[in-house]
């Protein structure tokens, strides 16, 4: 009798788990997102969550789920889910730092510091890596920079000073007076070149200048006048063309001093992953 | 110690790491193509007003019968005679004709010294006219 | 006896029905999709049971997709995860077909070379020397090719094409020749007959007025007219004639090219 009760027992609890998996069950979907997840491949992972999360809530799925919005790249909708992860949930402090980290990838600055002035908004956690995120958006935006010691003053050693740096450069940026610069070419065709630093293009300048006077002279004097005449203008176009010239030269100097700043900081900030801290979910 | 770890770590993963693009989107099947990359490009400016449309045409005409034939001779991108119908379009006959007499002069640098500019394909030197409007 | 194997036994049939899933999805086209579900089988299938077939499907809608630096990361992994010799050589020879197909030639003679010194795959010589050629073809190296597929077979269609192919070729070098002792004749050689007629004629008419000048004892005008005339059109004739030999050369293969990849039905990259 009791051999039989097992038996039936036994047969019992194997049907049971002779259902097998479902691959595409809830519990599946998440299974496999967080495999994906960690295995980089975000864009996947987002699938598997969003099925998760369209039957069933969870915070650690949620905020993977905003992550993996942010890794491809989508940062609205990063901000949006991180933003719906602000209260009541396991990871608040993480959703902050992740919401503004979207408004900043999103280039959203105006956005940004608004919602900066929101003191439940900051997550004491994190408020130096958000503060920080604070301070490279100024060195991203064309605007004015505020003053620098409080700005500064999230970053510590060695990235100080580096940041220090850049707020001076940018601050006071290299320039070239373009008005002096044509007045210098005006003067002495070339030198405006020359006080740029295109020494070459200055000498050249120079010397077709000069050449074209002296054959214009020259044949004055020899009374060709036709060829005078010719010499006279192509003397006068490269005088007049060199001043323009050098007066363009002049800004586009200016706005490579700029632009290559710009590519600079940038460069500095992705090889600092942002001043980002590595967070695992 | 510590150190050895990082290098390790860099020289392992790294190269693990770099080998597979983030995938951004759903993308879809391509054809594969076997044919060789041509190094033909046509270079596309603007032509707007009547003294750039006549500078043009008298350029593909210069261009035909003498700079098809005289060999490879400009080393910027675009060529001097491109330079001067875009700067013509773009900046008006009086302008232009003096932004070629500067392009002319840097052309001729006795001293070929070009480090500001970017070396593009072919070893050309990247000088467009709109590095030289002012906005 | 049942109960105990029916855990397993419906584990299997699940495996397969998500493979066959995979596999519908890869050969309707849908290949990202695909790589879903090929991701999903490896995670679902513990004892590695389909770990080389999924990693070599990956890598094949990977190629397909032309995301070439993914499809050879998943080859790889099938090569480290084959059961034996014959898979292990199968995904190698994958890894070299994507190195193929985004011309990173130096990289598939390395790993053909490693093949060929492997004492495990000498019966495969032929496998190795089909895929050597199609590098060199993506090399643009067809007179190498075809020695190479001759190794296979002396009258195998490949070593046969590629022979053409560089028959139908120009001599870069015969044109530059030609051109610097007959100017223009380097373009008539590769069939631009007008550039060459002009070429002829503007040599010829500079050469004159700077031989003019000399005779006539303008020094100053015979140098300044050879100098900035005569000599800019002699090196713009032999400047063109390599550049239309190149230009023509590029066509020739591209013909070739495009008929191996429209037209041969035999294996390709």
């Amino acid at each position: 009798m009791i051999k039989n009760i097992l038996l039936f027992l036994f047969l019992f609890v194997s049907i049971s788990f002779a259902q097998g998996i479902n691959y595409f069950s809830i519990e599946s979907h998440k299974k496999f997102g967080n495999y994906l997840f960690e295995s980089g491949d975000f864009i996947r992972a987002n699938q598997e969550y969003r099925e998760f999360l369209s039957k069933q809530e969870n915070d650690t799925i949620r905020i993977r789920y905003a992550e993996t919005l942010f890794r491809i790249e989508r940062f609205t909708e990063a901000a949006d889910y991180f933003k719906s992860a602000f209260y009541n949930s396991s990871f608040e402090d993480e959703a902050r730092l992740g919401y503004f980290k979207s408004l900043f990838f999103a280039g959203l600055y105006d956005d940004f510091k608004k919602d900066l002035e929101i003191n439940e908004y900051i997550s004491p956690l994190y408020k130096n890596n958000i503060m920080k995120l604070n301070t490279m958006t100024y060195y991203l935006e064309k605007n004015p920079l505020p003053d620098s010691t409080e700005i500064l003053s999230y970053f510590e050693d060695e990235s100080r000073i580096k940041m220090s740096e850049f707020y001076l450069r940018k601050d006071i940026p290299l320039r070239k007076n373009r008005t002096k610069a044509a007045l210098f070419s005006a003067l002495i065709p070339g030198s405006g070149k020359v006080y740029l630093g295109e020494y070459g293009d200055g000498i050249t300048a120079f010397i077709a200048t000069g050449l074209l006077t002296y054959l214009a002279v020259d044949n004055f004097n020899a009374n060709h006048k036709l060829r005078g005449a010719v010499f006279s203008g192509l003397a006068f176009l490269s005088y007049v063309g060199n001043i323009y010239g050098t007066a363009l030269a002049a800004e586009k100097f200016n706005i490579g001093i700029k632009v290559n700043l710009d590519k600079e900081i940038r460069f500095y900030f992705k090889e600092n992953n942002y001043f980002l801290p590595e967070i695992k979910y | 110690m510590r150190n050895i770890f990082i290098i390790l770590f860099l020289l392992i993963l790294f190269p693990i790491l770099i080998s597979a693009q983030t995938e951004l989107k759903k993308w879809q099947p391509i054809k594969i193509n076997y044919e060789l990359k041509t190094n033909e490009e046509k270079s596309s400016y603007s032509t707007s007003g009547i003294f750039a449309k006549t500078l043009s045409g008298t350029k593909t005409l210069y261009k035909f019968f003498i700079s098809d034939l005289d060999g490879d001779n400009c080393p910027f991108y675009p060529s001097c005679s491109e330079f001067y119908v875009e700067s013509v379009s773009e900046s008006g006959l009086v302008k232009g004709t003096f932004m070629f007499v500067d392009r002319f002069t840097r052309d001729l640098n006795f001293f070929k010294s070009r480090e500001q500019y970017k070396v593009i394909k072919n070893n050309k030197f990247y000088d467009p006219v709109e590095y030289y409007i002012s906005n | 006896m049942a109960s105990i194997l029916s855990p397993a036994v419906f584990a299997q049939s699940e495996l397969k029905i998500q493979k066959e899933y995979a596999d519908n999805l890869f050969n309707s086209g849908q290949l990202f999709d695909a790589i879903t579900e090929y991701k999903r089988l490896q995670f679902f299938d513990i004892e590695g049971q389909y770990g080389y077939y999924t990693n070599i499907q990956i890598g094949e809608a990977y190629k397909g997709g032309g995301r070439f630096d993914d499809a050879v990361t998943y080859f790889a992994n099938a090569e480290r995860t084959a059961s034996n010799d014959s898979l292990r050589f199968d995904a190698a020879i994958n890894v070299i077909r994507v190195n193929i197909l985004r011309r990173t030639n130096d990289n598939a003679h390395q790993l053909l070379d490693k093949l060929e010194k492997d004492m495990r795959y000498n019966d495969r010589m032929n496998e190795i020397n089909y895929w050597r050629g199609w590098n060199y073809i993506f090399e643009d190296k067809w007179l190498v090719a075809s020695i190479v597929f001759e190794k296979i077979d002396k009258n195998h269609p490949l070593a046969l094409i590629s022979k053409q192919t560089d028959k139908n070729k120009y001599s870069v070098n015969f044109a530059k020749v030609i051109s610097y002792i007959l100017p223009g004749f380097g373009q008539f050689y590769t069939g631009n007959y007008l550039s060459g007629l002009m070429s002829i004629g503007w040599v010829g008419l500079t050469g004159y007025w700077t031989l003019n000048s000399f005779v006539e004892e303008r020094v100053f005008d015979g140098l300044v007219v050879g100098n900035l005339l005569f000599l800019r059109f002699y090196r713009g004739n032999y400047q063109n004639a390599e550049q239309f030999t190149i230009e023509k050369n590029i066509e020739v293969s591209n013909k070739s090219l495009k008929n191996l990849q429209n037209n041969y039905q035999g294996i390709k990259p």
